[in-house]
């Protein structure tokens, strides 16, 4: 090998260790960086990846280069352009990947990211499925589905051979919402809606769920207009099964989380997306927002008047928000109409049950729970936990307080569990309602509402956490009680 | 004072006007306390922070410096805190009290604890009709690092009636 060739081998050398140990130490700052990130389960798994890929982008090189010293003419070229495309792929998957570490979740978001991690694992059928959150700029809520897919790019330039332990890693996805919003606990409920969609990626692709054949099946005599474009049919097709997605995740939501999505999509929808005097406007991706309101409306109902009309104790909130919602249905031309007659008969054949699976949130639960939550807040008293033993029912008799207070030991109580956490769904529902009760029923003063509204979010916020702890320590409590070795007084 | 049976009488009684939640099991209540556990929002002081004074005298100064002179830090659940030989911290309980007005409390540390030299010099008076995390002032004023987890019961809750005429 002449000199020349010599010198220039030294010099990509060279080149390539600097951006491979740039690299490095990128994922090693995001990783410390991370460390008391509450959905760092999921932040770990994506740095090992990158890990792994920059350890195996590392060997390439070092071998690419070995046989470039060792080769002449076409050979060596080939083997110093596989250099310079490891080091393109890497950086690439690099940034795609790392800018999804770099706006970690604020500190008010933390308290939800383990309950949707949960039903994130329910709702793709997958233990190991994790979330990463980050806040944006933009006043919407997204999901990623696949984290990895810039890491799956990268991969198959620099290790192949790592293609099929990605592709049996665990469903991953990002959720961003808006930062301008992270104190906004009651708003975070539309974060359902985005983990759905996710749910439903992983079933499409594992084939538990009959969507595309229902959508398939339905939207096959579908005709873009009068005239016999394709180009408008396949367009119209493309609209309605993004609009079947979006309704879909928007049922499933309401079914997973109860009616504080359903308030929580209104009101992330009502002021930006629907202007004053119409109902908005549809798009590619989404269908009219006002008809998205109104077509959720009788599973909502459920949740506040069985079957037999029997109004729950927050029907009159619920009538009263309901108002705020517009009920033209102007601005709706033929086709649109036609669409949304055919997603929901489409929606009518999907196994919603099935896909909801163990996610769902039982009526009974929120007809059981609420109430409390209710109370609590009633006494600004965070509603975390159902104490076990509590006298109930209305009305303090005032035989009860004296012998309580000698301390005498009630032989119905139970003695070894206190309480038991109170599902964070109802800690949303109960706190919205209560909130809205505020708000729009028990006419509080216009200028307390901003006031209203962030207490209200500061206190389900942190009963929110104190739940998931209270659950967490119960689950925990063998190794809680290890991790006390200062025992006494 | 009340004893550990009359807070639990309490607790469980149905007005909802005291609670201090959540409580992990039974045994958090004995004696005459409830332990409070330590909870995942803590303001350390930062060392090195160069020659610095607080002169009550200069308020606005002093909230200024404050934010050099602490800084926030939030730990899951289960993780260690390091308490280094004179590092002071401000912590706050786990738990969320609402006291009714005809009680007080006092959080004061456990003797555990402070024989291994953590003082929890906490504004020990909780007033009737108290809501809220109680704030615990932690300092190690012995000469070992102490790990604390978040989680663990760190302080102690008593309870007494008002007596009102």
């Amino acid at each position: 090998m002449s000199a020349n060739h010599q010198l220039e081998i030294d010099w990509i050398r060279l080149l390539a260790e600097q951006r491979l140990s740039a690299s490095a130490k990128r994922v090693a700052e995001i990783q410390r960086r991370a460390q008391d990130r509450d959905d760092l389960a999921g932040v770990n798994l994506l740095l090992r990846m990158l890990s792994l890929m920059v350890s195996r982008t590392e060997s390439l090189i070092a071998g690419s280069l070995r046989s470039a010293e060792n080769s002449q003419g076409r050979r060596r070229e080939r083997e110093l352009d596989t250099v310079r495309t490891a080091i393109v792929q890497l950086e690439r998957a690099l940034s795609g990947t790392c800018k999804t570490l770099v706006a970690p979740p604020e500190r008010d978001v933390a308290a939800l990211i383990q309950p949707y991690v949960r039903l994130a694992k329910v709702l793709t059928g997958n233990e190991g499925t994790e979330l990463i959150f980050e806040s944006d700029e933009y006043f919407e809520y997204e999901v990623w589905a696949d984290v990895f897919e810039e890491i799956r790019e990268g991969v198959q330039i620099v290790a192949p051979d790592l293609e099929l332990p990605i592709d049996d890693l665990p469903p991953f996805a990002l959720i961003t919402y808006p930062g301008r919003a992270d104190s906004e606990t009651l708003l975070h409920a539309v974060i359902a809606h985005e983990v759905i969609h996710l749910g439903l990626v992983r079933k499409r692709e594992t084939g538990e769920s009959q969507v595309k054949e229902i959508f398939v099946a339905k939207a096959r005599a579908l005709k873009g207009g009068d005239t016999e474009d394709q180009d408008a049919d396949s367009q119209r097709r493309r609209r309605l099964e993004s609009w079947l997605n979006e309704c879909l995740a928007d049922t499933l939501a309401l079914r997973i989380i109860g009616p504080a999505f359903f308030f929580a999509l209104v009101e992330y929808l009502l002021p930006t997306h629907i202007s004053p005097g119409s109902v908005g406007a549809a798009d590619d991706g989404h269908p009219s927002p006002v008809w998205r309101m109104q077509r959720l409306l009788p599973d909502a109902a459920r949740f506040f008047v069985d079957r037999s009309g029997k109004r729950g104790d927050a029907a009159d909130v619920y009538e009263r928000f309901l108002s705020l919602i517009p009920r033209s249905s102007r601005g709706q031309d033929g086709t649109e109409l036609e669409d949304q007659e055919l997603l929901e008969e489409m929606i009518e054949e999907i196994d919603l049950d099935g896909l909801a699976g163990a996610a769902t949130y039982p009526i009974d639960r929120f007809r059981r729970d609420v109430p409390l939550v209710w109370e609590k807040l009633e006494q600004n008293i965070a509603p975390v936990e159902r104490v076990k033993g509590r006298r109930t029912g209305r009305g303090r008799r005032s035989e009860d307080k004296a012998p309580l207070l000698k301390g005498d030991p009630d032989p119905e109580l139970p003695q070894t569990e206190w309480s038991e956490s109170i599902d964070w769904r109802s800690i949303m529902n109960g706190g919205y309602l209560h909130y809205l009760h505020h708000s729009l029923v028990a006419g509080s003063p216009q200028a307390s509402l901003g006031e209203l509204r962030q207490k209200a979010n500061a206190l389900i916020r942190g009963s929110i956490e104190l739940s998931e702890l209270h659950r967490r320590m119960i689950e925990l409590q063998t190794e809680f009680r290890v991790l006390e070795p200062v025992r006494g007084e | 004072m009340l004893s550990a049976q009359a807070i639990k009488a309490r607790l469980r009684m149905q007005d909802l006007d005291f609670a201090v939640t959540p409580i992990l099991d039974p045994d958090q209540i004995s004696g005459a306390s409830i332990d409070l556990r330590l909870g995942p929002d803590l303001i350390v002081t930062k060392r090195d922070t160069g020659a610095l004074a607080f002169d009550p005298a200069r308020m606005e100064e002093m909230r200024e410096r404050l934010a050099d002179y602490q800084t926030y830090v939030r730990r899951p659940l289960g993780t260690a805190f390091y308490l280094h030989p004179g590092d002071f911290a401000i912590a706050r309980s786990l738990e969320y009290v609402t006291l009714p007005a005809d009680l007080s409390g006092q959080a004061v540390g456990r003797s555990s604890w402070g024989r291994l030299g953590l003082v929890i010099a906490t504004a020990t008076l909780i007033q009737p009709n108290f809501q809220g995390t109680i704030t615990l002032e932690l300092a190690n004023v012995g000469t070992v690092p102490l790990v604390l987890y978040v989680g663990t019961r760190i302080a102690q809750l008593t309870l007494e009636e008002l007596v009102m005429e």
